[in-house]
């Protein structure tokens, strides 16, 4: 019995060693893989806009700061010359919501003025983005197998060139890029204190094409579109709304979130007003930020309330549909619209878009088919790729734990290469890889800043 | 003492994978709420940090042939329930046309609306509707719109003075939190710039 017991008395040892680390390794850095495969198959990211660097506007950016966002889009009218301004802000906003979340920013009406200095400050740290970052651009994430096309316009302030915009929609869709999400500052249709200063064409460009999401800030206040088709100016058109409810399907129309509730004071909203009939929720006693998670075939919006009143809301858009036909324009948008004489305009990333002036009816039957060749520049660098982002963000990550664990995770370390030494002395085959050594707590996280260029990327922008 | 050998350092190696499981555990919990940072909670400040000013400074006469300002405040981290604007100028020199609430006042009860057009003084207070639940007038905004008519075009200037009477009421707070405020010029002429948005 004793002889037949010291025969596998050599393999007790090794063998709880490996149990208990496992154990042990899950529990402090969760079951491998899972979280990988969950990270890839949705996205999240926020957005708001109107801020300023008040109390109200502290407690939104703590808010963002504890979303767990891939991203954050701030649709302008950053500092109201609080904190320093354009200059100083930006240190402000990164001191509370961090360094390693992208904060990708468009000019405001208050931000024109300096919207490069902003830049610098929160430089872009998206790497396949195109376009001029600030004014008009696209960026796709993730980077590969995207879910979401963030396009990010200032019509009103610097005008996008209608065929760009146009087109980084329609290549969104002949991509198979499942959401299309379109932020600007200024509005349109609106129950507050702001008219249509985008421009009805814009907005009409976008709805023709069903752009899934349209985010807005400018009038200080949270408003929530029903589902639209279409939308005419200081009136309700009941034959617009394709859906009133919370739940939406996809590619039958847009959604239109002002998020203007930033931490800068709120603007009253009419629920009487002639447009009011297009919207499904308004509010403007609450400050927070618009949270949205997307998959392939839902996104799912919820509005994070931060200060002030007791706003909640939420809402789903559900299905495979990828809005209309790529190519089409509606009538009435003259494609040099707000580029007089190429100032401030954005090139059309492909010489020409093919405009059918009798396809000008959004198809019901989407179509997968080829978009007017328009380039992709990936414009990838080692730096500030969102693989790097992502070992960046895990070192982070893991930087927050080994402050508490240190000690824990170099045993660990220790144990994972004697257990490994081990197995091969017992001829058993392991895989390559290496323990995760905390970085020391005292060292610099990481930087994703790529240097400090304000546009990384080669700007399409004259 | 050989055949226990393999019991004792079971037994060991039990304890010891407890403590990992509970230390782990312990830490594990440690480190997911280390990095969530409360969300601040926020007393209105008592303290007067109230500013009112008139935009753009100096002002020239618009392409419409008026002199427009926009009225600005800023409340940093007071929370104001109504703001009245003791406005002055010379009636020698513009002719009062009109003003109203905008943005962060708009949609609010206006209480006073008074204007002196031989003295060149401006009464206009605007609150919280009562009763409405509003939310406070807060941040830095536009918060009104001021427009006069000059009597002549010589080239001349003249001051519009948002005058130190002028009362900003904030939450928890009796007296005025205004603590400053800023005149503007207006240039008696037409500008060759736009400044009538």
């Amino acid at each position: 019995m004793m002889n037949k017991y010291k025969k596998y008395q050599q393999f007790l040892l090794p063998f709880f060693t490996v149990i208990l680390f496992f154990a042990a390794y899950i529990i402090l850095h969760g079951v491998p893989f899972v979280t990988q495969a969950q990270s890839s198959s949705t996205a999240t990211f926020g957005v708001i806009g109107d801020t300023g660097a008040s109390s109200n506007a502290s407690a939104v950016f703590s808010a963002v700061s504890n979303a767990n966002l891939n991203f954050f889009l701030h649709v302008g009218d950053f500092s109201y010359d609080e904190q320093g301004g354009p200059s100083g802000w930006p240190g402000w906003v990164k001191g509370i919501v961090g360094t390693v979340l992208p904060f990708e920013i468009v000019s405001g009406n208050h931000d024109d003025c300096c919207i490069d200095t902003y830049v610098q400050g929160l430089p872009n740290k998206m790497a396949n983005l195109q376009g001029t970052y600030g004014k008009n651009y696209f960026f796709d994430y993730p980077q590969t197998s995207a879910l979401v096309r963030v396009i990010m316009i200032s019509p009103g302030g610097f005008d996008p060139d209608i065929a760009w915009l146009s087109s980084a929609i329609d290549t969104a869709r002949s991509s198979g890029i499942p959401w299309v999400v379109v932020g600007m500052h200024r509005n349109c249709i609106t129950t507050g204190q702001k008219s249509c200063e985008v421009g009805s064409s814009v907005l009409n460009l976008l709805l023709s094409k069903k752009v899934d999401i349209i985010l807005q800030g400018h009038d200080h206040n949270y408003q929530r579109s029903k589902q639209l088709s279409c939308a005419n100016v200081d009136t309700t058109t009941q034959s617009c709304i394709v859906n009133a409810t919370s739940s939406y399907t996809k590619g039958a129309g847009t959604v239109i979130i002002i998020d203007g509730a930033g931490g800068n004071g709120l603007y009253a909203v009419d629920s009487g007003d002639s447009e009011a009939g297009y919207f499904a929720t308004i509010n403007s006693d609450t400050y927070g930020f618009t949270k949205f998670t997307v998959s392939a075939t839902q996104l799912s919006g919820q509005f994070v309330r931060a200060a002030g009143g007791n706003l909640s809301d939420s809402f789903t858009i559900s299905g495979t549909s990828t809005g209309t036909t790529p190519g089409l324009t509606p009538t009435g948008i003259t494609p040099t619209y707000g580029c007089v004489g190429g100032i401030n305009c954005v090139p059309s990333l492909s010489p020409t878009i093919a405009v059918n002036p009798s396809n000008t009816t959004a198809s019901p039957n989407p179509s997968t088919s080829t978009s007017p060749g328009t380039s992709v520049n990936p414009c990838l660098t080692a730096s500030n790729s969102i693989a790097d982002r992502g070992e960046h963000r895990g070192k982070h990550h893991r930087k927050n734990r080994g402050r508490n664990r240190g000690f824990l995770s170099r045993f660990m370390a220790f144990l994972f290469q004697l257990i490994m030494q081990l197995l091969k002395q017992l001829g058993i085959q392991v895989p390559d890889g290496t323990f995760p050594t905390p970085t020391p707590s005292t060292s610099p996280s990481p930087s994703t800043e790529p240097g400090t260029s304000a546009t990384p990327c080669p700007s399409t922008n004259p | 003492m050989v055949k226990k050998l393999p019991y004792i350092l079971l037994i060991a190696i039990l304890v010891i994978g407890v403590y990992f499981v509970l230390f782990g555990q312990s830490s594990s919990n440690q480190s997911e709420q280390a990095p969530i940072k409360p969300s601040p909670t926020y007393v209105p400040s008592t303290i007067p940090q109230t500013s009112l000013w008139l935009e753009p400074n100096p002002v020239y006469i618009n392409t419409a042939g008026l002199v427009s300002f926009d009225v600005y405040i800023s409340t940093k981290e007071n929370k104001a329930k109504s703001v009245q604007l003791e406005v002055s100028y010379d009636p020698k020199k513009l002719k009062f046309v009109s003003v109203k609430p905008v943005e962060l006042l708009a949609k609010k009860h206006v209480f006073i609306n008074k204007i002196d057009a031989v003295n060149g003084r401006i009464s206009f207070g605007v609150e919280n509707t009562p009763g409405s639940h509003q939310p406070p007038i807060e941040g830095t905004d536009e918060i009104g719109e001021l427009v006069f008519s000059p009597r002549e075009l010589d080239g001349s200037s003249t001051e519009v003075a948002i005058l130190p009477e002028s009362v900003v009421h904030a939450d928890g707070v009796e007296k005025s939190v205004l603590v400053s405020t800023k005149n503007a010029k207006v240039i008696l002429q037409k500008s060759t710039q736009k400044n009538d948005e």
